[in-house]
């Protein structure tokens, strides 16, 4: 199993969806700290810092690259004909495909830590005043969002396995972002798998305690209910084109 | 000799298309087996199953004596194949593509080399796939299909898309492979010189059902079509063929005996008697060709 995950990073190393998740982190980092930089509108701290950057971690980016990567690691085989190499090397199907999920997820984890230590350094970098305190709340808000958004990541994989083609899949997720943004201050909807991330950041955000069951309790329904889906129906599919 | 591949009565359906109703086929160890039918006789589907890429309806499949369902991880540990076009990553080089499948295999990075060396594309090793030809990309598929050390090889249409350099490369290539290496190779056409090159066993297989099995001995051991004499008495040797009750055609100095091949030693013996001078005798049998269209055209 872990051969075949160390192969999954290995075979998209020089991809193109590589390198559009990495622009994709660094680009509201980049964004975000030349606005505050250069303009006096914002309250200067971390917490209006971090809160601007979550509109682009924990909805648009958050709920597009992880659901590219995941519909671009599968597609990518089938399109390829590489699927055909895997599946006729000596592991179970129930491997593949669960190695195949497990490397997303690893890789969009990868993806968020990074995301962190760019917030760090670049809140560093426009003068916010810095304290260990802020350097833990900072890192701990930007990941722990971001690692939730692997929610779609079954999901997704799943669709793309049901129609073979990247089409139905790149607009579920984008007509699953569009719909989420007016739910955003909906209190339910944690029920929503592209608004779980946002549940986790204003829950973290918050001053006063919080109750992560809810959120906690829909991302794993949602990550095991696609991810069971998804070892199903790849085991059951035969691999004829 | 104990057999590489033996199938039997294997059948697969796609919702109202029949692709296979009943294929048996039995490849022996260390041969080159040509697998013959047209488009969309069932030839691809017989090896995606052979594979485990699609599961048949019915039917078993043993590899090197064993039930490949039940022993699958043997199965795919002992065969390499290319079906329908080598998957390969384009963003990665030739070396990085092998290595995956090492990896996948646990087989020593050692065989990169070797199996680049072995295709020919030793110098090519660093070049991104995106840049390879046709030719490269068939060659780069058979050493990934190779790397791990299977005993059984299977190609699909390997010659589809090359150039005629390309072709004669592959053919070079797969000979080696079993004359030297004693690898059993399946592969599939729809050309049939290739096959007659190149197999010593042969499957003719059509709309799903496998039609025929012979060796090329076999084959080559066929009742002859006629005998073709070359004599300077033609009118003369008529007369042995007229009292011999055979039939045949006169065309100048050429005589087409239509007779069996037991009875050419006969012949020339009875006609040589005479004083008549043999300058060309010669068995004309059907050609894998003949062979193959007359099975096919039973069908219609």
């Amino acid at each position: 199993m872990v051969k075949l995950i160390r192969t999954e990073f290995k075979k998209f190393s020089n991809s193109y969806i590589n390198y559009v998740s990495f622009g994709a982190m660094l680009f509201p980092v980049i964004f975000t700290s030349l606005i505050y930089y250069f303009t006096d509108s914002f309250a200067f701290t971390w917490y209006a810092y971090v809160n601007s950057l979550h509109l682009f971690y924990g909805i648009f980016i958050g709920a597009l690259i992880p659901s590219f990567i995941a519909i671009f690691s599968v597609f990518y085989e089938f399109s390829e004909g590489t699927i055909k190499n895997i599946l006729t090397s000596p592991y179970s199907r129930t491997q593949i495909i669960v190695s195949k999920i497990l490397y997303v997820f690893l890789f969009v984890i990868g993806l968020y830590i990074a995301a962190g230590v760019l917030v760090l350094l670049s809140g560093m970098l426009i003068g916010l005043e810095t304290t260990f305190s802020d350097v833990i709340g900072v890192f701990k808000r930007v990941t722990i969002t971001g690692m939730t958004t692997v929610v779609l990541v079954p999901m997704m994989i799943y669709i793309t396995l049901l129609c073979r083609n990247f089409v139905l899949p790149v607009v579920v997720t984008f007509l699953g972002t569009a719909v989420g943004i007016p739910l955003i201050n909906l209190g339910q909807s944690y029920f929503y798998p592209w608004m779980i991330p946002s549940h986790f950041f204003f829950r973290m955000s918050s001053s006063d305690p919080m109750d992560f069951s809810m959120p906690v309790i829909t991302f794993v329904s949602f990550t095991t209910l696609f991810f069971v889906l998804s070892i199903i129906r790849f085991k059951k599919m035969d691999f004829s084109n | 000799m104990s057999n590489a591949i033996e199938v039997k009565n294997i059948s697969k359906k796609y919702k109202k298309t029949v692709a296979l109703k009943s294929v048996d086929m039995t490849v022996p160890e260390g041969v080159v087996y040509g697998l013959l039918g047209r488009n969309g006789a069932g030839k691809t589907t017989t090896f995606q199953v052979i594979m485990g890429l699609v599961k048949a309806d019915g039917g078993s499949v043993h590899v090197l004596g064993k039930d490949a369902e039940k022993n699958r991880m043997f199965a795919l540990r002992n065969i390499g194949a290319i079906i329908e076009s080598p998957g390969l990553y384009r963003n990665l080089n030739a070396r990085q593509n092998l290595e995956i499948i090492a990896d996948l295999f646990d087989t020593d990075k050692k065989r990169v080399d070797e199996m680049l060396d072995l295709v020919g594309l030793a110098d090519a090793g660093k070049k991104k796939v995106r840049g390879f030809s046709t030719g490269m990309k068939q060659r780069l598929g058979i050493a990934a299909a190779l790397i791990h050390s299977p005993k059984i090889l299977i190609l699909d249409e390997p010659t589809n898309g090359l150039d005629p350099q390309g072709v004669n490369q592959l053919r070079s290539l797969i000979k080696n492979l079993s004359k030297q290496l004693h690898i059993t190779v399946i592969m599939s056409s729809h050309i049939l010189t290739e096959v007659q090159q190149l197999a010593d066993h042969v499957g003719i297989i059509e709309k799903g059902i496998m039609v025929e099995e012979l060796s090329m001995k076999e084959f080559d051991d066929m009742e002859q079509v006629h005998l073709l004499l070359e004599v300077d008495k033609p009118q003369e040797a008529a007369v042995i063929l007229d009292e011999l009750k055979i039939e045949y055609t006169i065309s100048g100095n050429e005589i087409k005996v239509f007779c069996r091949k037991n009875e050419n030693g006969k012949i020339n013996s009875l006609v040589a008697s005479k004083g008549i001078n043999i300058s060309n005798m010669s068995s004309v049998k059907n050609s894998l060709e003949d062979r193959f269209m007359s099975i096919i055209g039973e069908g219609h």
